[in-house]
């Protein structure tokens, strides 16, 4: 039918006019194309070298042993030999029909014969120093190999595959300190600070000049605590390379972390806001001790605390003067030495002597260590107890302080009265006196024997009192 | 007539036998390699220009080249050319100087009939390797880095035949490591392998043969007794000697013949490319190819085939009438 042939035929021109104008459009665009690839060319070739080397390939795959360099003398010979067989008889194809006729079988045997004994020769001939080294040679390529294995683990941050490889290259070559260390940092990235600084030390072994084993070998040793020894590596290190920055701010951190290891950590007070606070450094005061008689009962309860706090003004007195330990009782004592503190002002407190009597031993020791060595009221507080209640008191014994100081006392009581020898008398009695007794020091000896001398010396009282006292109270010191 | 036109967009007459053509990186170039008649080798570089092939720099080299390469090139700037040649050398040359190859080691005994290489250009990830296979029928891998061995090789066992080595193809290189080496020998008249993606893990594999036969196999799923799963089709009515994929489509490939004729290819996946046989194992289903177009350009065999990267459809061709011819392949996005 005429119609549907036209329609066809005008299909195809249609087709054929499209595929024509497509092709066009086609090398149109490719010439543009190439223009613009000629433009990319040149532009690249300039920019090539920049970034072409710094792709982190993997190392080569296998390690391949390098050829064995043969002795100048053997290797013509050698190599004589087995492009002589070569030559001899390539090989012939079974499907070779011509070449197999040709073949004669004896002389091949005869020909193998010969040639078999002639490169046994050869192998005896190789000499085993020439094998040594060579293996040598071969086990340091082969660690060569391992530690570019290593390496390339290491950039991909599987540091465990870093280690095994730099073991197995120790394992090759253990004389290279480079595998040592570069398997130290890999520890320290495991936190093994142990192995790191095992490793470390390996490497320093087999070259005392290798820094960077140090410098590791200083971290490892901060994070196992021993500072000292980091300290020791790191000023080596900074004195062969001054230089080194890393070295320095370590050192720096190192000496603050000793510091606080010491000294413990130190704040400032936060009592005042932190824009109103100083922001002078803290320095470092001594502590001193103070007199702590000018301290009353009331504030014992109160913890001493070490406060350093920054020096405003004055800083007059010497830290080593101490307080005069004994002073004459000041109850109105204020402040201490200027140079410990300005914060906490000790309050005037007057010392208040127990008004009551005690009757327990517990009584008596509580009150006495309240009156703090402070021998007046000591001495005034102990004679209101009347000598009865001694054995009472002094239940358990009496200690030996409290012994000496009586003793004081009573040696410093130039007059003899009832009530001192009632109170020797009764002070006897007490449990394990003897035992007191004996126990006493060269000073409150003499005390004693000045006491009863003079008790010896005056005879106003009842002298059978006085022979009981002076009998009791004997010690050995007498005799001296 | 939406289907594909393959049409001749120039064509350039030499004096030499052309074994190899590759287009050159980044650029509307492409080298030629291949023999002159007094044995030499020729490494012709030549250039797109409006309608036309520009001859841009001809090298003479002592031995004549077989097969050559860009892919172990370390970037698309730099480029390094690998090839292979009748004296069993293995070459790498920088074209900014070609006076001298930056590699050169005989790797193997006889000539090294098909050359292979990944990792360079920016493709893929690891280290630039390259892959020759040789008449003396080994398999070697190289790596630019290690100058006296081979990092890899495959050889037959000591007492087996050795079977001459036609083609080989580098697949699987989707990471650092790992990488897969296809060759084929001419027991099996296996003239050109290749993968339709070097970089992913192993999609597709095209292998021409002898007696018109083209295979594609589906490489994902792998039966222990049946293999890959394949499809076969005749064409050419003569030997298929290339099969190159399209870059932008992994999907498209070219195939040429004996005849000097071109067929441009499109392989469909079935349904579903896996089936669980009745013992449980999966097995892979093969899809089908449709061809999309032909032409037939001279009447010597086609030596060789190559797409352009930077521009699809673009491709050079190299056959042993001693021609260069430069191929537009339209409508190839609609496809």
């Amino acid at each position: 039918m005429p119609g549907e042939y036209e329609r066809n035929l005008l299909n195809m021109q249609h087709q054929i006019r499209e595929n024509n104008a497509y092709l066009d459009d086609y090398l149109n665009d490719l010439n543009s194309w190439t223009d613009e690839m000629k433009k990319k060319e040149e532009n690249s070739l300039k920019v090539a070298d920049a970034t072409a080397m710094n792709r982190d390939l993997p190392p080569v795959r296998n390690f391949v042993a390098p050829p064995r360099p043969k002795k100048k003398s053997k290797t013509k010979s050698e190599e004589a030999k087995p492009n002589e067989i070569k030559s001899a008889a390539p090989k012939i194809r079974a499907y070779d029909y011509r070449a197999w006729d040709k073949y004669d079988v004896d002389t091949e045997c005869e020909r193998i014969d010969t040639s078999g004994k002639n490169r046994s020769n050869d192998d005896e001939e190789d000499a085993d120093d020439d094998d040594e080294e060579y293996q040598q040679e071969l086990l340091k390529k082969k660690a060569e190999h391992y530690k570019d294995q290593g390496n390339y683990q290491f950039k991909q941050k599987s540091y465990g595959e870093a280690i095994e490889y730099y073991t197995k290259a120790i394992e090759c070559d253990p004389t290279s300190p480079i595998y040592f260390a570069n398997r130290a940092q890999c520890q320290l990235f495991e936190q093994r600070y142990g192995a790191c600084d095992a490793d470390c030390t390996l490497a320093i072994q087999l070259d005392q000049n290798y820094l960077k084993a140090y410098y590791r070998r200083s971290l490892a040793r901060i994070e196992l605590g021993k500072l000292e020894q980091a300290k020791e590596d790191l000023e080596y290190v900074l004195s062969r390379e001054p230089t080194n920055i890393d070295a320095k701010t370590k050192l720096n951190e190192v000496i603050k972390k000793d510091e606080i290891k010491r000294l413990g950590r130190v704040y400032p007070l936060p009592n005042k806001p932190v824009d109103k606070q100083s922001t002078k450094p803290l320095k470092r005061i001594d502590i001193q001790e103070i007199d702590t008689s000018i301290i009353s009962s009331r504030e014992t309860t109160k913890k001493k605390s070490v406060v350093i706090e920054e020096i405003e003004t004055m800083e007059t007195s010497t830290p080593s003067e101490p307080v005069p330990q004994r002073s004459a009782p000041q109850p109105s004592i204020s402040t201490p030495a200027p140079s410990t503190s300005q914060s906490e002002e000790i309050p005037p407190k007057l010392i208040i002597i127990p008004t009551s009597v005690p009757t327990t031993g517990y009584q008596f020791k509580r009150d006495w260590s309240n009156l703090n060595n402070q021998l007046e009221q000591q001495s005034i507080y102990f004679n209101k107890i009347p000598p009865t209640s001694y054995k009472t008191i002094f239940s358990t014994g009496i200690d030996s302080s409290v012994f000496s100081r009586i003793l004081v006392f009573w040696s410093s009581k130039t007059d003899i009265d009832e009530h001192l020898i009632n109170s020797m008398l009764e002070l006897r009695k007490t449990p394990r006196f003897n035992t007191q007794l004996s126990f006493l020091g060269n000073d409150d000896k003499q005390h004693l024997k000045t006491i009863l001398d003079r008790l010896q010396a005056n005879s106003s009282f009842a002298s059978d009192k006085i022979q009981t006292i002076v009998r009791d109270y004997k010690t050995d010191a007498d005799q001296i | 007539m939406d289907k594909p036109q393959i049409i001749l967009h120039s064509q350039k007459s030499v004096n030499y036998t052309v074994f190899d053509v590759k287009w050159i990186p980044t650029s509307a170039k492409f080298i030629s390699l291949g023999n002159h008649a007094r044995g030499t080798g020729a490494l012709d570089i030549f250039e797109i220009t409006h309608g036309d092939i520009a001859v841009v720099s001809q090298y003479e080299k002592p031995s004549a080249f077989k097969c050559g390469t860009f892919g172990a090139s370390p970037t698309r700037e730099k480029r390094h050319l690998a090839t292979g040649n009748f004296d069993g050398y293995i070459q790498v040359w920088d074209l900014e100087k070609i006076e001298s190859p930056i590699y050169s080691v005989k790797g193997h005994k006889e000539i090294i009939n098909a050359i292979d290489a990944v990792g360079g250009l920016g493709i893929g990830q690891g280290a630039p390797e390259i892959a020759t296979a040789s008449r003396d029928g080994s398999v070697h891998i190289w790596d630019t880095r290690q100058a006296h061995a081979a990092v890899a090789s495959m050889e037959p066992a000591e007492g087996e035949t050795k079977r001459d080595c036609w083609a080989v193809c580098f697949g699987n290189a989707f990471s650092s490591s790992e990488r897969v080496v296809c060759a084929g020998y001419d027991n099996g008249d296996v003239c050109c392998l290749e993968f339709d993606r070097k970089d992913i893990e192993m999609n597709k594999l095209v292998a021409t043969t002898l007696e018109s036969k083209i295979h594609v196999f589906d490489m994902r799923t792998q039966h222990q007794e049946k293999g890959f799963a394949s499809v076969v089709e005749k064409a050419h009515n003569s030997t298929v000697w290339i099969g190159r994929h399209l870059p932008q489509n992994r999907d498209v490939f070219m195939t040429c013949g004996g005849s000097g004729s071109y067929y441009l290819w499109k392989y469909n996946y079935p349904e579903k490319r896996t089936m669980t046989e009745t013992d449980k194992t999966e097995v892979g289903v093969a899809g089908t190819l449709t061809l999309l177009q032909n032409i037939g350009l001279s009447s010597q065999p086609a030596s060789a085939f190559d797409w352009s990267l930077d521009k699809t459809g673009l491709a050079c061709t190299s056959a042993f009438d001693q021609t260069v011819r430069v191929l537009i392949t339209t409508k190839l996005n609609s496809i």
